[in-house]
Order: structure tokens, then sequence, then C-alpha cells
């Protein structure tokens, strides 16, 4: 099979094993939600990271503002989740663009503290502000919009709406990194110094880097509303953002798809290990350490490894 | 008439000063060596025109307009190219794809994020122009960080090329080359559009009078010296100092 | 008046602490060019291990004294099999490894001493308050701030006066060269490593009795060391004492005039340090 003919095959296999998992039951279904959900995030994630080199602590900032615009725009002013939904990505693409332009004046530990700093003072927001985010104790009765007529309180339908924002997140960035603006993100990771030199204005690229990964997380953001229909100021957590990364190390950086197996993986790791012992956070250190130590290339990173190393150069 | 045009540099680190009121010039067409110990402050030197170091007082021209204050992304695009005295190259990526990068800073067309690379065929084509401009062929495909080191020289050079610069800086082009390598290099380097000013260092004096018109000696962050080849070879103060370091 | 006297005793005293953990911060950055993230960890491992020494001696001072071993001893494996790999892989691994520590330290603890908060007693000579100057002044604080400055004067005569302390500063500026001059460079890069970690272990014990032993107190200081290290330059020593400080007197007045903003007002200034003068204070100019 050649190339394009593997690809297209690829995708195919995809959704058709999206559109059969609502048959295997509500439980399974809400888990594969979730994933899809941090899914999304994690590879917007991966965008700065593993694409333009940068490590942010504070990606949590763009899925929570988000998921609290919309929420708050449907139980405060009724306004249409899709209404909403649209609301919470231009408004987390904002903040990044705005979050970005400060924070990459500085790079390394300084830009990894900036940006974990930006992150806590929005969650600090959500937590004095009750009137408008419920503070800690989060902000209920979002009415989940609705798809052509049918509830999206179905969790079935919740699941194909996921799958859907899910395989459009994938398809952009694969374009995004084949493309001209993505070679320009892989080589400022490769080596930043070289690509001034060639006559790019690197500052300005990894603003558009960091903004078009916001406004991702914005969609992630945006979908994790329309699932829970809650939402609290937890969602702004540095530990979010953390979560994240490690999801991108564990599936892949660097890799379009790694991030969500890495979602994937720390999920299914947290849900299994959590219902057998209070110490998972435990495991979930061990195998990330394991990960970085030994298969720094994340699990999906080894996989295509190999399979490259299989064909005939 | 010049490209590029140095005039009073000086660099200072606290008491260190490695740049001393130096003046240069580069026009359309020459080929400009410089030369000296180690330690005379070349480098620096190149660094200050190529515009990752700022200096302490003095202007940079380039086609007439001064750069002093540029980026050194700014100054790619204004017409400065260089080469990297240890190389400098994307070393997990294709040869292939490290002069195309470098073409599409010129050519524009960044922020298109829905079509792939591999379907520009010109800009692909161009860059293997630019590859077969610094005679490499073969392999175009692979990483760069399974080339050899002399392979890598030269593609340090096409991606300075791919730049389309009006003036050149060459950073020691055939250091860590072997009699054959360097042999290769000189007729590269010979190669070379005649439109461009090269500012070359180098401290293989055959390379020097095989390509250069014109020689400056730097020496202690000042020039001693400079002028044509043979104008060099006899002056006193030159040959004083490379005393114990001719070949 | 007494308000501000308190605020200024409180604010020195947790200046203390952060100097304890910035220090060593600092200290493995500039020589070995190592993040170490999970450095919080073993201020919690410090708190702990004097826990215990206290209740097998009934001795806080014998716990003092000791319970920077065991975590030191922690400190050496940890950068002798793992850390040492990654010297050269750079910063983004060391930060993801030692990241991935704290998940593996905070459950540890929380298996062996549970989640409650514990408490550290203080020594009878160290409890009660003391009169200084009209102003009444907890002997605990007091201490802690004489026992600081201590430590900062023992470090300063170490690094500057001591031949050890010249190579350390030798291989700060330049490690290759040191490895020239025929220094050990991964014995001097263990031993400093253990000097961090170690002051992070006694600046855990010592803020035991104050702030109390729980699971999370690893982070709780973490950030606010970080944020010194940031704001003081990363890689140096006296920018980590006046940013310590200087953090620590910002955070206690701040959240004695200002309660709402309380927790951010650390982060409000290192965002304001950082767009202002981005290599911190005294910063060294390594990236």
């Amino acid at each position: 099979m050649d190339d394009r003919a593997k690809r297209i095959a690829g995708w195919v296999a995809l959704i058709v094993a999206l559109a059969l998992v609502p048959l295997t039951g509500s439980y399974a279904t809400s888990l594969a939600s979730e994933v899809l959900v941090f899914a999304i995030f994690a590879m917007s994630l991966d965008l700065i990271i593993g694409y333009t080199g940068l490590l942010s602590f504070g990606h949590a900032a763009f899925f929570g503002v988000s998921a609290y615009t919309m929420v708050i725009l449907g139980v405060h002013l009724g306004w249409s989740g899709w209404i909403g939904f649209a609301a919470g990505i231009a408004v987390s693409a904002a903040l990044a663009a705005a979050i970005g332009f400060f924070s990459i004046r500085v790079s390394g530990i300084p830009f990894l503290m900036l940006t974990m700093a930006f992150a806590q003072l929005l969650m600090s927001v959500s937590i004095k502000w009750r009137s408008v985010t419920g503070g800690t104790d989060g902000l209920s009765g979002f009415k989940r919009p609705t798809l052509f007529g049918w509830s999206l309180d179905d969790r079935a339908l919740q699941f194909y709406v996921i799958a859907v924002g899910f395989l459009l997140v994938l398809w952009f960035l694969r374009r995004l990194i084949a493309s001209p603006l993505g070679s320009i993100f892989i080589g400022i990771r490769e080596n930043e110094q070289r690509m001034r030199a060639a006559g790019y204005p690197v500052q300005r690229f990894k603003l558009v880097s960091f903004t078009i990964a916001g406004a991702l997380a914005g969609v992630g953001g945006g979908l994790y509303a329309m699932l829970n229909a809650y939402v609290s100021s937890d969602i702004l957590h540095w530990s979010l953002s953390g979560d994240a990364i490690i999801m991108v190390i564990l599936g892949g950086a660097g890799t379009v798809i790694g991030p969500a197996i890495g979602a994937a993986m720390f999920l299914l790791i947290k849900n299994v290990v959590s219902s057998r012992t209070d110490y998972w956070l435990l495991w979930v250190g061990v195998i990330f350490i394991a990960c970085v130590m030994f298969l720094p290339q994340g699990v999906w990173g080894w996989v295509r490894a190999r399979l490259k190393a299989r064909k005939p150069s | 008439m010049s490209l590029l045009r140095i005039v009073s540099l000086q660099k200072a680190f606290g008491s260190l000063v490695v740049t001393k009121n130096v003046n240069l010039s580069v026009a359309a067409g020459e080929r400009h060596a410089l030369i000296g110990p180690n330690g005379a402050g070349k480098t620096s030197l190149v660094h200050q025109i190529a515009g990752q170091l700022a200096p302490t007082s003095g202007q940079i021209f380039l086609r007439d307009v001064d750069v002093t204050a540029e980026t050194p992304e700014a100054r790619c695009q204004l017409g400065i190219g260089r080469t990297f005295q240890k190389n400098n190259l994307f070393r997990a990526l294709s040869m292939r794809e490290n002069v195309r990068l470098a073409l599409q800073a010129k050519r524009g067309g960044w922020f298109q994020c829905l079509r792939a690379t591999a379907s520009d065929r010109a800009l692909l084509a161009e860059a293997d122009e630019v590859l077969a401009q610094v005679r490499l062929v073969d392999g175009r495909d692979r990483p760069v960080s399974s080339l050899s080191y002399g392979e890598q020289r030269q593609l340090e050079i096409a991606l300075a090329l791919a730049s389309k610069p009006a003036v050149l800086l060459l950073d020691e082009p055939t250091s860590g080359m072997s009699h054959a390598e360097t042999d290769s290099m000189i007729a590269l380097v010979a190669s070379l559009p005649k439109e461009l000013g090269v500012l070359m260092i180098e401290h293989d004096m055959n390379v020097v009078f095989s390509l250069a018109h014109t020689i400056t000696v730097l020496y202690y962050g000042e020039v001693l010296a400079s002028g044509p080849p043979a104008a060099i070879r006899e002056n006193d103060a030159v040959r004083k100092v490379y005393l114990g370091m001719a070949h | 008046m007494e308000f501000i006297a308190t605020q200024l005793v409180n604010g020195l005293a947790y200046g203390v602490l952060l100097f304890l953990m910035s220090a060593g911060l600092s200290l493995i950055f500039g020589l070995m060019n190592v993040v170490n993230v999970a450095h919080g960890s073993f201020f919690m491992l410090g708190a702990f291990f004097a826990l215990a020494i206290q209740k097998w001696t009934g001795s806080f001072w014998a716990a003092l004294a000791l319970s920077w071993i065991p975590a030191v001893a922690v400190g050496v494996v940890m950068e002798r099999v793992f850390i040492r790999k990654l010297y050269t892989r750079g910063h983004l691994d060391q930060v993801l490894l030692t990241f991935g520590f704290t998940f593996v330290f905070v459950d540890l603890v929380r298996m062996v001493w549970g989640a409650d908060i514990r408490e550290l007693a203080i020594p009878d000579v160290l409890s009660g308050v003391v009169e200084v100057g009209g102003v009444i002044v907890p002997k605990y604080r007091l201490f802690l701030i004489a026992f600081g400055g201590l430590v900062g004067l023992l470090l300063w005569l170490f690094l500057e006066r001591s031949r050890v302390g010249a190579m350390v500063r030798a291989g700060v500026d330049d490690a290759f060269t040191a490895t020239g001059i025929g220094i050990n460079v991964p014995l001097l890069f263990a031993s400093v490593f253990a000097l961090g970690v170690g002051l992070a272990a006694i600046g855990g014990t010592v803020a035991g009795p104050i702030l109390g032993l729980y699971p999370g107190m690893d982070i709780e200081i973490l950030i606010p060391a970080f944020i010194v290290v940031v704001i003081g330059g990363m890689g140096s020593l006296r920018g980590a004492f006046v940013a310590s400080v200087f953090v620590g007197l910002v955070d206690t007045f701040g959240k004695a005039y200002f309660p709402d903003l309380a927790l951010f007002m650390i982060y409000l200034l290192m965002v304001v340090v950082l767009l202002t003068r981005p290599q911190g204070l005294f910063g060294i100019g390594r990236a």
C-alpha cells in the first residue's frame, strides 16, 4: 500500500473505531469522551512543547477559560451552548495571544514560571469572583445545547460530538505540521539561532504557535463544558497543566497523535490504579520517570521509529 | 559602492576590549579575507556584523543603510548571509529540508497552515539547485546528523546562499577539513556568484592567498594591516606577528 | 508598630526558609546547569525524617542535627542513578524527570505518615515569647532568623574562603575547564547536589514547627522558592539571598494588608520583575 492509501486507511479505521465506542456501554463511553477531551488538550499543548520547543506550565488557563466562558454565558445570560463554544474559543485565543506576548520575552525556567504564574492568577480571579464563577464550588446548571433537535444530554450523542471535534483538531494539526507554518515551528525547536540567521522573526512565530495552541485548548475546554455541564476553579489549577505535560511526554512529544495516546494512557492508569489503591500518583510518577529515562520519545514516538526502521531505506 | 562598511567598530566586555576601532569594507564581487592569530577577535567581529553581538560603539552599513541596531533576522532579510564556525544546522532534518527552510524565509508565504510543504515542487527544485551549487547532490533526504563533517560544512554555505545574500560572511569555512576537502571548498568559494561580496575568516594561508582580493589582518582586536595579498605578504608588522606561523 | 514588627519577624523567618531552598536550587543550577523540580520534596522529606528522629530520640536538636542525612542519601541516589544521565539532555528533560519524582515522593510520604498534618515539637528553650525593644516576638521565629543568618554566613565562607568552595565557583564558571585543571567534576557535582538537597532538608526541619508537616508541603514551598530563584537570577547565590528576604517580606506583608490577594502577590511580583528585568536581579546570564 502506498503512503496515501495507508493514510486514508488509518483515518477510516479511526472513524470506525470511534463510531463503535458507544456500543460498549455507558461507563466506557463516558471515559472515552473524557479521554478525547483531554486528548485535544494534550495535542494542543504538544504544539508548544513538542513542535516549538517551549515548556509551558500554564496551558490549563486556555482550557479552563474556554469552559468558563461557555458555562458562564449559558448560566448567567442564557446563551446557547454553541455560541458559548465559539465565544470560548475566541476568548482563549485572545488570552493566549496576550499571555504569550508577555511570556515569550523570556525562555527556559522563567518562561515556565511565568506561564504558571499567569494561570495561577487566573485561578485566583475565578476563586474570588464567586458571583460570576461560583468560586471553588463551581458553576452548575448549564444547559447543554441541542443538535438538530436532539439533546446532548444523551451520552452517546455527547461522545459523537466530542469525537467529531477530536477528528477535526487532529486533521487540522496534521495539516499544520506539514505546512510552511508548521515547518517554521519545527525549525525553531530544532535550532532557534539558525532560524534567526536565516531571516525568520522567531519571536513572532513563537507567539503564533502559542496562540494557536491556546485556541485549540479552547476547543477542548468547550467540549469539556459540554461533557460535564459544570466547571469549577480546579480546571485552572497548574496541576492540570502538569497532567497535560505528562500526557504529551508519555504519548510522544513532537508527534501529532502521540499526546492523544498519552491522554488515554494517563486516564486509564488513573482510573485503573485509583480503583485499587489510594496511591495512584506514585504509579504515575514511576511510569513517567521510566518514560523520561528510557522512552523519551514517548510510546507513539517509539512505535513510529520502529515502523520507520522496518522500511527499507 | 561598498556593500558592507564597518566604521569605527568597538566592542568591550568590561575592561576587555575585543574589537578596537575597526574600519573595514567589502565591495560587490570582492573576496575579502580576515586573518589573525587566535583570540584576535575575528569571530567576535563577524558576530557583530551578523547581529548576534551588539557593539559598544561604531556603525555597520549594509548598502549604505545603517543596520547597527537591527536584529540578526532583520539583517538576513536585508542581505547578510553567514555561516557558523561550528556547524549550526538543523541536525534532525534532511539536507533538502534545511535548505528549503532557509529558502522559505526569503520567499514568504509563512502563514500558510493548510498546504503541505511537500507539494511546493518549485521550492523543492530550488533547494536542489542550491545544493547542487555547493556540490551536494547525493542523499538529499538523509538527516544532517548522518552527513560527514565536510558535507556539513558545505551545507552551512548552502544555507547561507539560500538567503540570497548580498554579503556573505564565512566563518572558517575550511576548519577541520582534510586537504582534499579544502581544495573542494576553495573551488566552491571561487565559483560563488560574482555579485556577492564575501568576507571570510580563515587560518589556512593557502586558502587565503588562492581566493582573496583583499586581506585584513586583525591583531588583539585592531586592524594591523589591510590591502592586496602582495602588500600583506611584504608587510613587516604582519610578518612579525606571523613569525612561526608560516606554513 | 507591634503589628509591623510582627510581620517583619514573620517575613524574615519565611525568608530564611525560602533562602535555604533557593540557595540549594541556585547552587545546583549554577554549577551543574540542572533544574531540580523535586527540590521541594527534599524539604518535605527533611521535615518528616526529623519527625521520625524526634519520635525515636525525643529530641528536636537530634532531629535538626540528623534529619538531613537520610534526605541527602536519597538525593545522592537520585543524582547518581537518574539525573547524571540527563546532564547532556538539557533542562526540559531534567524538569520532566524531577517533576515525576515529586509524584513518587509525595505518595511515599503519604503512605508512611498519612495525609494529616503532623507536628514537630519545639524544645522548651525555643518556645514562648521574648520582648525585643518593646515588642513581643516568638522565640522560635527569632531562632529561625538567627539560624538562617548563620547558615548564610557559613555558606558564604565556604564558597569564598575554602578550597572546595573555589572549585565550586570555578565549576560554576566553566565545568569543562575545571576538569582540565584536575577537578573531579562528577564528584563535585554529586557533592554540590548533596549540599543543595541537604539545605532543603534542613529548611524543612526548621520549618516543621511553624508550617506543620503534610504531604503537600513540598509544592507549597517549591513554587515560592522558584519564584525567588527567578527573581534573584538563576544561579546567583547573592540573588537568592536578596530575593528570599524580599519575597518573604512581600508575601507576609501582602497577606497582612491585602488578604484578598494573599496567595498571588508573589506571582504578581515575579511577573513584574520578569517583564522589566528578564534575567532577574543578579542573573548569571545562562538561559
